[in-house]
């Protein structure tokens, strides 16, 4: 797809761009309002017993990307069917905009929604898939034949149209299953974890083209995941999930930078934060956490890339040094990492350059960055540090890692 | 090497006699609908008759109303199935999709429903029409047999099998129950709903106690009963039956050959035997 573009001269995609632009602005003001999702106190349960989802309150914020994340079983998509209406709740109530849309049901509410297995009608051709939405709702054929095409065009599939969806890769299945939600214009782009029947190269691709066709059409979108590298990478805002309760929603570079507990922590970066017992290394920490810390505080994380040589030139940012003893070094290409053995753990750095480390089995001298290092209490909440000012590091974190 | 030539030898073999077992009745019917009367029941019998008698085609066709049977077969046939279809695929979805009271209680009862032979529900459904006068009508011949649960069981399978995010994606983009079912759901099981339509269509044709129970005039009578006329007190005549018998299974040997590829894809798919 891509390929065959290269070959176009560059004034002629400038103009197609803005042609196509335009054609956005129209097509996608025209009967399509965008609007915020609210949740009020909204429970669900099964058979009164299992309480899937527990009294959750959350605004949805409108016309942006929202990743709602967290490991299989959180309440991830049963949120997303909350909104979608092919679930009711138990209890509370669910708005878009100021409609309380609580008691409607899934095509009152008027919500677009990508399957995780795309779900494309497969006896009908890729126009027909697209168009389905708009013949139920009984737009005219030319009509409904004009914005099929130009839909089509939108997600880069307009050369397939009258092929069945079985003769399409994985990726262009994704792009009509794209095309067929945006095609009654829905007020909301629901997506189920779109990407995991992808391979990895296709999709970062597709990561971005959703991100594009986002941005492009305006709509309020709700992404769901179990990723949270896909996650940072699409979102403007994440909605980090866990047994029912939303553990943290805020925009992803917070999320990683001031991570609220421990779940958040754990759960957002790659590799996984370092924790330690904070009994373990508590003499350590003295000079920097305040008093109630130190009496409060169970677990100290660590971020990888937040332990860095001694020696660093950024020494005058550096919290405190510490020492440890070098287990194992491995380089990956571009990438270091280090094995340490510090407060009885073993703990992973990969701030170091080659020439920075020792020798396995011998001591070393490293020091913590001010950034990435939290401590928290018994409940799995941060009580160190209390607030961070977002405008400290000159290196961010997220970009280091993901670079 | 000659390990698989042997296997490959032995299967072909098999599948040679399966094939000649099959076809040996075929071939008996039409060499007796060519003998004449004396020859059929020599000793020891001959395969190939000495003095081909086309003619038996033509007496055979003449000696009962086979015309009007066979026209009765026709509606009978195509109502049955158009009518048993229908009733089938409505039972599967609501069985496969819908949520009611009471819908697993009534699918068991259904489903114990093909423990009892078919012959055990002979005297009940003869009673049950001859109340409402239906006896010698094409209602009794029909009737009995628009609803199988045996068909609504194997759809119910083929169903099962489609995806549920295509009921919820079509439910999204705002198709009804009853429009996913038409416009979905059957294209999509076409090749299951093909293959009981065909077993139906076969079942129906061949059936011959039945409708010989519930009809006693040729007005109603189907095929299968029509060839009953060969057979007497005293004694039948072959070469006629086997005639008769001949363009009877016909229009189903041609069905069956145009559409066989539909009942085996059918069948293998459902795991269920006809």
């Amino acid at each position: 797809m891509s390929k065959r573009r290269q070959y176009n001269n560059l004034s002629a995609q400038i103009f197609l761009v803005h042609a196509f632009q335009y054609l956005l602005t129209i097509q996608f003001t025209k009967g399509c309002f965008i609007v915020d999702v609210k949740f009020q106190n909204v429970s669900l349960a099964y058979d009164n017993v299992n309480n899937i989802l527990n009294n959750i309150s959350f605004t949805i914020p409108e016309g942006q990307l929202t990743c709602l994340l967290g490991p299989s079983g959180c309440g991830k998509s049963t949120t997303l069917n909350l909104i979608s209406g092919l679930l009711s709740p138990t209890g509370g109530q669910i708005f878009f905009g100021d409609q309380n849309v609580t008691k409607k049901d899934a095509l009152a509410r008027k919500v677009g929604m990508v399957f995780q297995n795309y779900a494309l009608y497969p006896h009908m051709t890729v126009l027909d898939n697209i168009c389905f939405p708009m013949k139920m709702a009984k737009v005219k054929k030319a009509d409904r034949l004009k914005r099929g095409r130009e839909l089509a065009a939108l997600v880069h599939v307009e050369t397939e149209l009258s092929k069945k969806p079985n003769e399409l890769s994985g990726g262009q299945q994704q792009r009509v299953a794209i095309a067929r939600a945006l095609a009654k214009s829905p007020s909301i782009l629901l997506l189920d974890e779109p990407l995991s029947n992808l391979d990895a190269r296709l999709r970062v691709e597709m990561r971005e083209e959703i991100r594009r066709i986002q941005k492009e059409t305006g709509v309020t979108t709700v992404f769901v995941t179990h990723d949270q590298e896909e996650a940072i990478h699409i979102a403007d805002q994440i909605m980090v999930l866990n047994e029912g309760k939303i553990q943290q929603f805020t925009t992803p570079n917070r999320l990683y930078d001031q991570p609220d507990n421990l779940f958040v922590a754990k759960f957002i970066g790659s590799p996984i934060i370092n924790t330690i017992p904070f009994a373990n290394v508590r003499d350590d920490f003295k000079a920097v956490v305040p008093t109630r810390v130190f009496s409060d505080g169970v677990t100290v994380a660590i971020r990888a890339e937040s332990i860095v040589p001694a020696t660093d030139p950024h020494d005058h940012l550096t919290l405190l040094p510490l020492s440890g003893t070098q287990v194992q070094s491995n380089r990956f290409g571009r990438e270091t990492s280090l094995s340490l053995n510090y407060g009885g753990h073993t703990i992973i750095a990969d701030g170091f350059r080659e020439q920075d480390l020792g020798r396995n089995g011998k001591p070393l001298q490293f020091a913590l960055r001010p950034q990435g290092v939290f401590v928290f209490n018994q409940s799995g909440e941060r009580v160190w540090p209390e607030t961070i000012a977002t405008n400290v590091s000159p290196i961010k974190p997220t970009e280091v890692i993901h670079a | 090497m000659t390990k698989k030539r042997i296997s490959q030898a032995l299967l072909i073999i098999i599948l040679t006699l399966g094939a000649i077992t099959m076809l040996v009745p075929f071939i008996w019917m039409l060499s007796t609908a060519l003998k004449t009367a004396p020859e059929t029941v020599k000793v020891p019998p001959t395969w190939i008759p000495k003095h081909m008698q086309w003619q038996n085609f033509v007496t055979a066709w003449h000696a009962a109303p086979f015309l009007t049977y066979f026209i009765n077969s026709l509606i009978v046939t195509t109502v049955t199935t158009i009518g048993q279809l229908f009733t089938t695929i409505l039972a599967a979805f609501a069985f496969s999709r819908l949520n009611f009271y009471g819908k697993n209680f009534l699918f068991a009862l259904f489903l114990s429903t093909m423990m009892v032979p078919g012959e055990m529900l002979i005297i009940p459904n003869f009673v049950t029409l001859s109340k409402f006068s239906l006896i010698n009508t094409y209602g009794a011949l029909i009737i009995p047999w628009l609803a199988s649960f045996f068909a609504v069981f194997t759809l119910r399978q083929t169903f099962n099998a489609i995806p549920n995010e295509l009921y919820y994606a079509a439910k999204l983009d705002g198709s009804s129950d009853w429009h996913f079912l038409w416009t979905m759901m059957v294209p999509l099981s076409k090749s299951a709903i093909t293959a009981i339509g065909i077993l139906e269509v076969i079942g129906s044709w061949n059936s011959f106690m039945w409708p010989l129970i519930v009809t006693n005039t040729a007005k109603v009578r189907t095929l299968p009963v029509g060839l009953n006329a060969f057979t007497s007190d005293a004694g039948t005549q072959f070469q006629l039956l086997m005639a008769a018998s001949t363009f009877v299974i016909l229009p189903m040997i041609i069905v069956y050959l145009c559409l066989q590829k539909y009942i085996i894809a059918g069948i293998s798919k459902s795991g269920l035997k006809g």
